[in-house]
């Protein structure tokens, strides 16, 4: 029978009559044809949230919580509050330990259903304009396009229609992960663990979808390493013009403003510009949009009052974004559901009549959930309210910042409100003196979060006199960023897919996640120009992939504009959005499934477990912040990939360590013997956080060590790790004689030093120096015992 | 304000730490503990941090406490000729401790007492947190940053960078008399 993929349909047999049954109405109700692909299905079609228990439960065996309680007490139900302290139980029976994974679980299911929630609502509108039928197209040299719903799902998604079984996949798995938080549900803190890589398996299947989803419907670039260099910073808006500011994550809206716009044939009349995550996905479909910053710059450019029109959709948005942008007279619109401000809902009201009101001012803005709406009511509005806005273009000026400075009474309530208790004390001292410069010098590690004017008891706003005093003395940002590229390329898995398996090229660096630094947003850049030089291949996204386009080197020089857009070594790859992230985890599976040839379809234990044994690639998370980063981290655990946080993250509430010190954690099996051989501590970690940039920079290397590294690869990997460890932290790393295998994985430039090291530590050579490593007993030769 | 944790939103744990009022309580417990780890972090070498680590470097000579560094600050130590340390990161040294078979050389006991300074607080208060939480019973959490940490077993209180300096030096002093 043939029929459409989607169609639901009944058949009714009125008498069936075969020689061994007779029956009478009979009836079979089909719910959905899902088209089979040539690979045939592998052990975990869809799983559900126990099915993968016993592969996490493996990790977790190597990788053990350490519990970070941010908190003693328990409140999420009416027994509560309840004292976990000390050993004790709470009224339900659950202890600190399980209780700490529950809020990881809880975190992390909000990060899913957030990309969920997202993917289903770009879904539907996409489906409403491209149609069922729109195919997916990610790029002539991107085969595999959709590598997450393929090895999860065992989807191979032709058209956007296909993408809504995965939605629904999701959007189930989801339900029952949150089921689990509820009171009386599960009680083991390791069985909690599981579900929470579950909950960030499924994150990356979500996001995998919206990307494609919306590469293939708006022509995004699809795996172009030269996408477009677009403009970034505050500094390359013409403030002659109108200026509409997107913010958040769902790009339709703003997509609608930059069409009407051409439309209208004002391209050249109105700036477009956007923070955070819609800023990314609009330049990468039209390369004039201007990337104003990460999201530490959302208030305070809407304090500036530069903005005309303000476009929220979803995520990451301030809270307070309306009463925000009411002192600066700018207009808010809202489109999305999710997120309505208490606005009226103007969806079907006449677009002239929504602009007249709010350029009259009788409303502060409007809800339009129909793109298409809004961009219309956005670039007509900007066009007549421009104009009367120009008087509220300002941040206070010197004389008013020095003049506010002296009413500051030291009391340090500033300093104590601020999440990385930055000097502001000392700075607004130094202000009403009349030197602005060490004000000015907190812009940069700012995350414009405010608590300290609300602590403020003589009622200053340390945040607007910081940004007062850095445009007062700074020359205006202004910065290139590669547009976000959409995945990697088959053929260029083709390409590093061996180097970076055997270790030649030293490690896969993908700096991610939110802007809530512990410091200055240089230091995200700095990392990965130390690795970009190390000729790593670093990818980016999100917040962090602005930040890293915010930095210039010691010459000037911003790291897109010197550093090409390929995945090869000394590459810097701008994949795109936060859904961008499901690209970087793809590749990995890529490389399993292109370069290895293993089976995708329906294959995760198989496929994470090669990719945790062999890719050497690690996350670095140095500024995240929300609920979405815990899910994308976790979706990198479940395939064995470490992740490092930067300080906030700690308050994530526990880490995955390993142990190097026990000899017993680290055995695998050989495959090609069945077994069970001492592989060495690597990767070391599965999560954890560093204290500063420096030390972040030394892990690296070290947790892109994998048991299947070469001796050449594991040599080269050495290399970099004793070269960070003497600049950093001064002399050799004191476990090199657990790192090194034999006598040639040593760097030859070092070879002395080292050897001394070792024989000082009765070093011996292992006797299973390179093995073919699983943690899967039925992917060894000869069966094998598990490790 | 001594007493409270510097950061105004952070939650104090059930039981809150006792104020170290004086450095010779501090001098005190490093002399009575059985089996002391000095942990110290990146921040104590921060705007010159030198006068806080000599007085580290004194202390862990005079006592023969082992030193674990964490980010990055052992570079520090290591320009004092001071390389016998331990390097780890916060998290695993907070790992470490809650182990109570761990010994931070093959000749040293588990330790039963805990110094902490010089991490950041975001971080380090999470860790003693987890220590408090599920290392109580083997092992004292004693606080020496600049900063209050009610999570620990004792703490110092909110002080001048200045006041911190003095008070390490105290420490040394007291502990190097024997």
């Amino acid at each position: 029978m043939l029929c459409h993929p989607r169609m639901k349909f009944k058949v009714t047999i009125d008498e069936l009559i075969t020689d061994r049954l007779r029956a009478k109405g009979v009836e079979f109700n089909v719910g959905r044809v899902i088209e089979a692909w040539d690979e045939e299905p592998g052990p975990t079609p869809m799983p559900g949230i126990a099915t993968l228990r016993s592969w996490d439960r493996t990790l977790l065996s190597k990788y053990h919580p350490f519990y970070l309680p941010f908190c003693d007490l328990c409140c999420l139900c009416t027994m509560g509050k309840c004292d976990l302290s000390g050993g004790k139980r709470g009224a339900c029976g659950i202890d600190m330990a399980a209780q700490q994974s529950r809020i990881v679980l809880l975190a992390c299911t909000m990060g899913a259903a957030t990309h969920t929630g997202h993917m289903r609502h770009l879904l539907t509108d996409l489906i409403g304009s491209f149609g069922r039928d729109h195919p997916i197209d990610v790029g002539s040299s991107v085969l595999l396009e959709a590598p997450h719903a393929r090895l999860v799902a065992g989807i191979k998604p032709k058209v956007l229609g296909d993408l809504e079984d995965v939605v629904e996949y999701c959007e189930q798995e989801i339900t029952q992960l949150l089921s689990c938080c509820h009171t009386g549900q599960e009680g083991d803190s390791l069985d909690l663990e599981s579900k929470v890589l579950h909950a960030g398996m499924i994150d990356h299947v979500a996001m995998e979808s919206a990307d494609i989803a919306q590469i293939s419907a708006y022509s995004f670039p699809k795996g172009d390493p030269e996408a477009s260099l677009v403009e970034c910073g505050p500094g390359c808006l013409d403030p002659g013009k109108p200026v509409i500011l997107v913010i958040g994550h769902n790009v339709p809206p703003a997509i609608a403003i930059a069409d009407t716009m051409h439309d209208m044939g004002l391209d050249d009349k109105i700036e477009v510009c956007g923070i955070c995550c819609t800023a990314l996905d609009l330049t990468r479909y039209n390369a004039r949009a201007r990337i104003v910053g990460a999201l530490s710059q959302q208030l305070r450019f809407i304090r500036s009052g530069m903005a005309d029109v303000i476009v929220v959709d979803e995520q990451c948005i301030r809270a307070d974004v309306l009463s925000e942008a009411m002192k600066t007279h700018a207009p808010l619109i809202v489109t999305n559901a999710k997120n309505l401000q208490g606005l009226p809902d103007r969806t079907g009201d006449d677009p002239d009549e929504i602009v007249r009101s709010l350029v009259e001012g009788r409303e502060a803005g409007a809800a339009i959930l129909d793109p298409e709406k809004v961009g219309e009511v956005a670039v007509r509005l900007a066009m007549e309210i421009s104009p009367k806005r120009r008087k509220f273009r300002n941040l206070p000026d010197r004389a008013s910042i020095i003049e506010a400075a002296r009413a500051c009474t030291g009391c340090f309530s500033c300093m104590r409100a601020c999440p990385n208790n930055r000097e502001i004390t000392a700075a607004i001292t130094a202000a009403s003196a009349g030197d602005l410069a060490p004000l000015a010098a907190l812009y940069d590690s700012c995350i414009g979060c405010a608590r300290c004017e609300d602590a403020c008891p003589s009622g200053l706003s340390p945040h607007d006199l910081i940004t007062g005093s850095y445009r007062a003395l700074c020359p205006p940002e202004k910065y290139h960023i590669r547009a976000g590229r959409g995945p990697i390329q088959d053929t260029e898995i083709r390409a590093v897919g061996g180097p970076i398996v055997m270790g030649e090229i030293p490690g896969v660096v993908a700096t991610v996640g939110c802007s809530n630094y512990p410091g200055s947003w240089n230091d995200v850049g700095s990392m990965a120009e130390e690795f970009l030089k190390r000729r790593y291949i670093v990818v980016t996204s999100g917040c962090t992939a602005i930040s890293i386009g915010m930095y210039k080197n010691e010459n000037g020089e911003g790291l897109y504009d010197i550093y090409p857009g390929r995945f090869d070594a000394g590459g810097l790859v701008n994949c795109g959005s936060c859904v961008s992230n499901a690209h970087i985890s793809g590749a990995a599976v890529k490389i399993a499934s292109i370069f290895a040839k293993r089976k995708l379809n329906s294959n995760y234990e198989e496929i994470a477990d090669y990719v945790h044994h062999r890719v050497g690639a690690v996350g670095i998370a140095w500024g995240a912040m929300s609920q979405k980063a815990a899910a994308i981290a976790a979706g990198f655990w479940r395939l064995g990939i470490p992740v490092i946080a930067g300080p906030h993250g700690a308050k994530y509430r526990r880490m995955l360590l390993g142990r190097k010190d026990r000899e017993e954690d680290w055995f695998v099996l050989d495959a090609r013997t069945g077994e069970r051989v001492y592989a060495g501590p690597v990767p070391e970690h599965l999560f954890t956080v560093a204290e500063t940039r420096e030390e972040a920079m030394v892990l690296v290397p070290k947790l892109c060590m994998r048991p299947n590294d070469t001796a050449r690869g594991r040599s080269i990997k050495l290399n970099h790790y004793i070269d960070l460890h003497r600049k950093f932290f001064g002399g050799l790393p004191g476990d090199l004689p657990l790192l090194v295998r034999t006598g040639a994985d040593i760097p030859i430039t070092m070879k002395d030093e080292v050897v001394r090291i070792l024989d000082a530590q009765g070093w011996k050579e292992t006797e299973w120096p390179i093995p073919d490593p699983t943690m899967l007993p039925r992917l060894a030769k000869r069966g094998g015992n598990p490790p | 304000m001594k007493g409270e944790a510097w950061l105004r939103a952070e939650t104090p744990s059930i039981v809150r730490a006792t104020l170290i009022e004086k450095p010779g309580v501090a001098a005190k417990l490093l002399k009575r503990a059985k089996s002391p780890v000095i942990v110290v972090g990146h921040e104590a070498a921060e705007r010159g941090g030198s006068r806080i680590l000599d007085s580290v470097v004194r202390t862990a000579q005079a006592t023969g406490a082992p030193v674990v560094t964490t980010g990055g600050v052992s570079a520090e130590l290591g320009k004092r000729g001071f390389t016998s340390v331990l390097v780890m990161s916060a998290m695993e040294a907070g790992d470490r401790l809650l182990d109570p078979a761990w010994r931070p050389a093959p000749d040293r006991s588990p330790p039963d007492f805990a110094f902490i300074l010089g991490i950041p607080f975001a971080i380090a208060s999470v860790v003693e947190a987890g220590l408090a939480s599920f290392a109580r019973d083997h092992l004292k959490i004693i606080s020496l940053d600049r900063l209050y940490h009610p999570h620990c077993d004792l703490s110092f209180p909110n002080q001048s960078r200045e006041e911190w300096e003095k008070n390490l030096e105290a420490i040394a002093r007291e502990v190097e008399k024997g």
